[in-house]
């Protein structure tokens, strides 16, 4: 029994007596709140704890810290989140948040190796209970429509699964079976199809757990289980970087383009665990060809990167939930002018945004840098096959990463800046104090992060055999440097700002409107939308995005009301999962007509049957 | 004696081909009669000169499927009220072709079956017999409406595997015999008051439109 199961039964009770006293809403948030604070402020310090008792730190707890900080986050953010809408089912809320945020670390506390059940019922309740969550808004279609989207890829994962843990497999089919049960759950190309659906459908803290988190989880599992260690391990490296590849550029292509500020953002977490992906796929490939450099970077890069991923999708996540409740839409065309009404999420927002984007000096930065330092020592080697996928790697990383600078700075033009484009952006007023902390509470702890890194990177190297130490040594000392740096850049920005709010507060401040390029009278339907924000792009990739336009354009002297409708269907359920659910369709209905209700041609299917049979016999025998 | 159970399997097969082409009700149960005496008389001339004659065996086979059975049928046939098979599934031409085909299928089929070592001699006739009368069995119960033809066909099915057995078999189990047979009567038990439930419900006993028991398309 481990020490962590502690924390997980705590938040499980707290989750049932929550949902008793349902007819109590503020006890029931008090009671799913605090236990749920409670359980993974305890967890956080019971690791902390053991590791300065043994010094021990598994892969397990990198993929636990995820979960703990976003079920506190989630937690805080959640009381302000529900107040007003869907108060007073709060405690149905609380039971399913808790039991997914028990589950999740349920998942990383069990000895997966040993006990493979425990860990398929830890996963299974995990799936099931956030599938309450995304469909808790229950009398919404598209909600509903969404959940049973997620409840399929979550079963087809976990049956896939049971496969893996029961049958004794070869390592290779072991790794294509976990490459697709938790490929269901990271979101790998034409396995991703729930993502874009089930995170705008679900409440913003739970899109942020399950973003940030139980999709990371889906590479805990696969490594855990998918790759063993008598494996190919080249043939890993080569599938989960090409992989890791195909994710990315796609990902954040469509993440361009969608309008839907919920939608976006899971088509970035697509995105970023295809960049996990490419870094791990680098480690494996430096480990089988023996370059230090690249293994330890490669590795090391998609720690840092994952982290990195949790804490500023969890942000922007909880950020959105906060911009959602204050301007009612999610829709980036009606909203504008956001960072005025509402300064201190905006604020957060942004800097989320930035991080994510790995811009310096964010935190993001590091990690970004550690998966090109990988690709770059992979770049300078003899083998050809390897120079070329380097190479591709950083090709593909640096355009994605234009990209993600595109997309991000199309949300904050569209949501924080110019003006409001509707009435209810209008009227939208910063949100409570709680949901405010729980977005920079994660921001604050990714600068930590930062702070840590170069001890976390000696600690990596600590463990290494004598080879690699020279190697670990000059690696941990640049990211001592790039901390350094970021931290010092973090600071200087903060200084500026203090200086900047100092010279105001001497020489007076004036407001008044942005400048508006000359127009008489401008007017906020003149400003950029999203959508023609990203338009040149969206038609750049439009063999790709195939945008559905509904124009009714201008027409006349004195034109009439004109639209614009834009919707881009995702391109893996529109080219390959609805072709493919068409064929079933028409398959079953050709089967059904076996079942017609003559009593003769059930009689005769049986007798077809049986000479069928006979003859196969008798011809088998000749 | 070989003579004399190569023209009784003769027999069995112009039965099957008459029963294809016999519209009429009685016709089809008298063939039926005329199959169950052949049965049980062809146990006792297969073991002439070979041993043991079972005559308990010969008696039941004789007074069930030769007498018993086709009186319950005719009396059936009497209660419900129909002679003929007026608009059966696969017409009676057509039929004859059927049951043809279905003849020359079972020669081919046998040809290639390995027989147990201890088969009689005229295993090589009686076996594709066997099989054609099976067969035929089967085809009247897909080809025809009334319930009591269906009825028949099936009597002539298990007639079909009787035969495999008393030809193929010459150490004949009498215990599995008599099971068989309490099979059969138990069936056509159950099937004529059946019949004679469906005829007094419906005024008809057409199997064919008792076919509301399945999911409508959606």
């Amino acid at each position: 029994m481990d020490i962590m199961f502690f924390p997980v039964v705590l938040i499980v009770t707290g989750g049932i007596v929550s949902r008793l006293l349902q007819k109590r809403p503020a006890a029931a948030m008090v009671t799913g709140a605090g236990t749920l604070c409670g359980g993974t402020l305890a967890a956080i310090i019971m690791q902390i704890l053991c590791y300065c008792h043994d010094g021990g730190f598994a892969v397990r707890d990198l993929f636990a810290f995820p979960v703990l900080i976003l079920g506190l986050a989630g937690a805080i953010h959640s009381i302000g989140y529900l107040a007003g809408h869907g108060s007073e089912r709060s405690g149905t809320y609380w039971f399913f948040f808790n039991l997914t945020a028990a589950a999740m670390l349920a998942v990383t506390a069990v000895d997966s190796a040993s006990n493979p059940l425990s860990f398929l019922l830890a996963w299974e309740i995990m799936g099931a209970a956030s599938f309450a969550l995304v469909i808790f808004d229950r009398h919404n279609q598209s909600a509903c429509r969404a959940g049973w989207i997620y409840m399929i890829a979550c079963h087809a994962g976990a049956g896939l699964l049971i496969l893996l843990f029961c049958f004794d497999l070869t390592p290779l089919w072991v790794f294509i079976i976990a490459l697709l049960g938790f490929g269901l759950k990271i979101g790998f190309p034409l396995l991703h199809i729930w993502l874009p659906e089930a995170h705008p459908a679900a409440p913003a803290p739970v899109s942020a757990l399950m973003s940030g988190a139980m999709i990371e989880l889906g590479f805990y599992g696969l490594l855990s289980f998918g790759i063993l260690r008598d494996g190919n391990i080249a043939l890993y490296g080569w599938v989960l970087s090409i992989l890791g590849m195909a994710t990315m550029l796609p990902g954040i292509i469509f993440a361009l383009a969608q309008n839907n500020l919920k939608r976006l953002l899971a088509y970035s977490s697509i995105e970023n665990m295809g960049i996990l992906s490419c870094a791990l796929g680098l480690g494996f490939l430096g480990m089988s060809h023996h370059i230090p450099g690249m293994m330890i970077c490669g590795f090391a890069g998609a720690a840092v990167h994952l982290l990195n991923h949790a804490l500023f999708k969890g942000g922007l996540f909880l950020g959105a939930g906060s911009v959602y409740k204050a301007a009612g839409t999610l829709d980036m065309d009606d909203m504008g002018g956001l960072l005025k009404r509402m300064p201190w999420t905006g604020t957060g927002f942004i800097l989320h945004a930035a991080g994510l984007c790995g811009l310096p000096p964010f935190a993001g930065f590091a990690g970004e840098f550690l998966i090109y330092c990988a690709a770059f020592a992979g770049l300078g080697n003899r083998e050809l096959p390897l120079t070329v996928i380097s190479a591709a790697v950083l090709v593909i990383l640096a355009v994605t990463g234009g990209f993600a600078a595109a997309a991000f700075a199309k949300v904050i033009g569209a949501v924080f800046c110019g003006e409001p484009r509707s009435a209810q952006a209008e009227d939208s007023v910063e949100v409570s104090p709680g949901m405010i902390l729980a977005v920079w509470m994660l921001f604050f702890l990714s600068c930590a992060l930062l702070a840590a890194l170069p001890c976390g990177i000696r600690y990596l190297v600590g463990l290494m055999t004598p080879e690699y130490i020279g190697y670990g040594e000059s690696i941990s000392g640049m990211v001592a440097a790039v901390a350094l740096f970021s931290l010092a850049g973090l600071l200087l920005i903060f200084a500026i700002m203090l200086l900047r709010r100092g010279l105001n507060k001497r020489c007076g401040e004036r407001k008044s409107a942005t400048w508006d390029c000359g127009y008489a009278l401008p007017d906020p339907r003149m400003e950029y939308t999203a959508t023609s924000f990203s338009r040149s792009m969206v038609d750049f990739f439009g063999s790709l995005l195939k945008p559905a336009r509904k124009i009714s354009a201008p027409q006349g002297i004195f034109p009439g009301k004109s639209e614009l409708d834009e919707e881009i269907a995702d391109a893996g359920m529109r080219n390959f999962w609805q072709p493919v659910f068409k064929c079933g369709t028409f398959l079953a209905s050709r089967i059904h007509m076996l079942q017609s209700g003559s009593l003769h041609f059930y009689l005769l299917v049986l007798v077809i049957t049986l000479i069928g049979m006979l003859l196969g016999a008798v011809l088998q025998g000749d | 004696m070989n003579q004399m159970n190569e023209l009784f399997l003769g027999i069995f097969l112009c039965s099957c081909l008459m029963l294809a082409v016999s519209s009429r009700l009685l016709h089809c149960i008298r063939i039926v009669a005329l199959q169950g005496v052949l049965l049980g008389i062809m146990p006792v001339t297969l073991a002439i000169g070979h041993g043991d004659i079972h005559w308990s065996v010969m008696i039941i086979n004789l007074s069930l499927k030769g007498i018993i059975l086709p009186c319950l049928l005719y009396r059936t046939m009497l209660k419900a009220g129909v002679k003929r098979e007026l608009e059966p599934v696969i017409g009676y031409s057509l039929s004859a072709g059927v049951v043809l085909a279905l003849i020359l299928f079972s020669f081919f089929i046998s040809g290639r079956l390995s027989l147990p070592a201890g088969a009689s001699d005229l295993a090589g006739l009686a076996v594709p017999c066997s099989f054609a009368v099976v067969m035929t069995g089967l085809f009247t119960v897909i080809a025809r409406k009334k319930a009591l033809t269906q009825v028949i066909g099936f009597l002539v099915f298990e007639n079909g595997i009787t035969l495999f057995g008393a030809a193929v078999m010459r150490e004949h189990p009498l215990i599995v015999e008599l099971g068989i047979l309490l099979d059969v009567l138990v069936l056509v038990f159950i099937m004529g008051i059946s019949v004679f439930q469906i005829s007094r419900e419906f005024s008809h006993i057409d199997a064919d439109r008792l076919n509301s028991l399945k999911e409508e398309a959606r």
